[in-house]
């Protein structure tokens, strides 16, 4: 898959807080915020423009209890879906 | 796996975040007056500048910023005073981008040009906030005290806008403007600028109740939420008894926290009553102690924690705020004699629109058209 060698890598300009593993995003292009869960936020944080998707899944499998298809898909899903919304850039 | 990713629109739906920040004891609001010194003279202003007092060096801002990042803080407006007037200014923005803060900044844009936008740009602040009273020079100038103002604001607000920055126009009503409330409007509307009205003016940091003179009097407010003339106002369905119990109270203390020119810390930019001085007590240990002040707000989750309000009927529309409560009585968890009256005032022109009577024969649609 086209998606899994990509180095994504975040936006320069988004604001960002993590608290006790949990990060708050703020976009101020269109000034939207999202409240990150604990995967989601060790995906945010891993998404430095150093590593691959694939090996940010790799990552998360060892960080996180759920099938390797599954971390895959929605790994995989939510770097798209981000990239989408202009919070990370690809490289 | 769950792995959420669902946006939310602050001005619609802050609540689930701030429940969020109030659980971790996050100041995820953070409002810095960076000096109190202006060069205009507004004569609604609630600042007074403390020439005695020094203000806080850049590696002071540098370490209080580093301090609020750390507690959690996001949200951060800078404001004053007139922030430009500050020659490190940019070294402060830059340096809160680069703890990758969220920033606002309030300013009345006189001292705004081209090459500050630029950078101003680069650094895509997540809004630019300026005062404007008019769209002519008489009257803004009237308010500002400065001959030349209404021009210099006006270059601002055009240059922010040409390189695409989140402009919002804040504009306080009062006797002195309130004849421009349309011309605002539609100048607003024409140029695409997102645009805020007050009517709520504060006494001073002081205690001061001489901004108030300035207020516009009942029947004019009754006519301005009644949409008789441009505003926004949205008919609200009565809560139940149950509801206004549970309507939240404000967030001071639990999701806000202010900093002055001369590092007090306090419960939110209006409440100014001193926590702590980041200049003798971390930032951290002044927001974690137990203090009396500290706990009580943080015990105010909702109207039916306020014992002079619990029972009151007015709730639906009540806009109080703890800082005002404290400014008009002393006390910040009592009555606030301003929210009483614009809750009585909201109460009435609810009414009128659940009654289909509140529009005044379509001039605020014609008007609103014009505009668009
Ligand atoms: S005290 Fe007033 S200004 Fe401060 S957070 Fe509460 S409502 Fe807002
Ligand atoms: S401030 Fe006044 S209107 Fe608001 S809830 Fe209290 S008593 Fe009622």
């Amino acid at each position: 898959m086209e998606i899994l060698k990509i180095k994504p890598k975040r936006d320069k300009d988004i604001a960002w807080r993590t608290v006790e593993k949990e990060a708050l995003i703020v976009n101020p292009k269109d000034s939207l915020i999202y409240p990150f869960n604990r995967v989601a936020t060790r995906i945010w944080e891993l998404a430095d423009g150093g590593k691959t998707v694939a090996e940010i899944i790799d990552e998360i499998k060892n960080e996180f209890d759920a099938s390797p298809e599954t971390i895959e898909r929605d790994v995989a899903e939510f770097i798209e879906n981000l990239i989408s919304k202009g919070l990370l850039e690809k490289q | 796996m769950n792995i959420i990713c669902k946006e939310i629109n602050p001005s619609e739906n802050i609540g689930v975040i701030t429940q969020r920040a109030e659980k971790k004891l996050m100041p995820l609001i953070a409002h810095l007056d960076l000096t109190y010194r202006c060069n205009l003279k507004c004569l609604h202003c609630y600042c007074v500048n403390d020439s005695e007092r020094a203000e806080l060096t850049f590696p002071e801002i540098k370490s209080l910023l580093d301090q609020l990042a750390e507690a959690g803080a996001l949200l951060l407006t800078v404001s004053g005073g007139e922030v430009f007037l500050r020659e490190d200014i940019f070294d402060i923005l830059e340096y809160a981008k680069g703890k990758l803060f969220a920033v606002s900044i309030f300013t009345n844009g006189t001292l705004l040009d081209e090459d500050k936008v630029k950078r101003l740009a680069a650094l895509r602040p997540l809004s630019v906030e300026l005062s404007l009273y008019g769209t002519g020079e008489k009257v803004h100038e009237k308010i500002t005290g400065v001959a030349g103002s209404f021009e210099k604001t006006l270059r601002a607000i055009k240059l922010l806008k040409a390189r695409n920055l989140r402009t919002v126009i804040k504009t306080m009503l009062m006797k002195e403007n309130f004849c421009e409330l349309e011309n605002i409007f539609l100048f607003t509307k024409r140029e695409n600028i997102e645009l805020q009205l007050g009517v709520e003016i504060t006494p001073k940091t002081d205690g001061s109740r001489a901004p108030l003179t300035h207020e516009l009097d009942e029947k004019i407010l009754l006519g301005y939420f009644a949409g008789d003339i441009p505003s926004s106002y949205n008919p609200q369905r009565e809560l139940t008894v149950e509801e206004m119990a549970n309507k939240p109270a404000c967030g001071a203390a639990r999701v806000t926290c202010a900093i002055n020119p001369y590092g007090d810390i306090f419960p939110c930019s209006i409440l100014t009553i001193p926590v702590g001085n980041i200049r003798a007590v971390p930032f951290k240990k002044i927001w974690s102690s137990s203090q009396p002040l500290l706990n009580s707000l943080r015990n105010i989750y909702a109207y039916g924690d306020l014992p002079d309000c619990s029972r009151c009927s007015l709730i639906t529309h009540c806009r109080r705020c703890h800082g005002i409560a404290y400014l008009e009585s002393g006390n910040f968890a009592g009555k606030s004699e301003s929210a009483c009256r614009y809750a009585k005032i909201l109460k009435n022109v609810n009414q009128r629109f659940l009654n289909k009577e509140g529009s005044n024969g379509g001039r605020e649609e014609t008007l609103r058209k014009t505009g668009s």
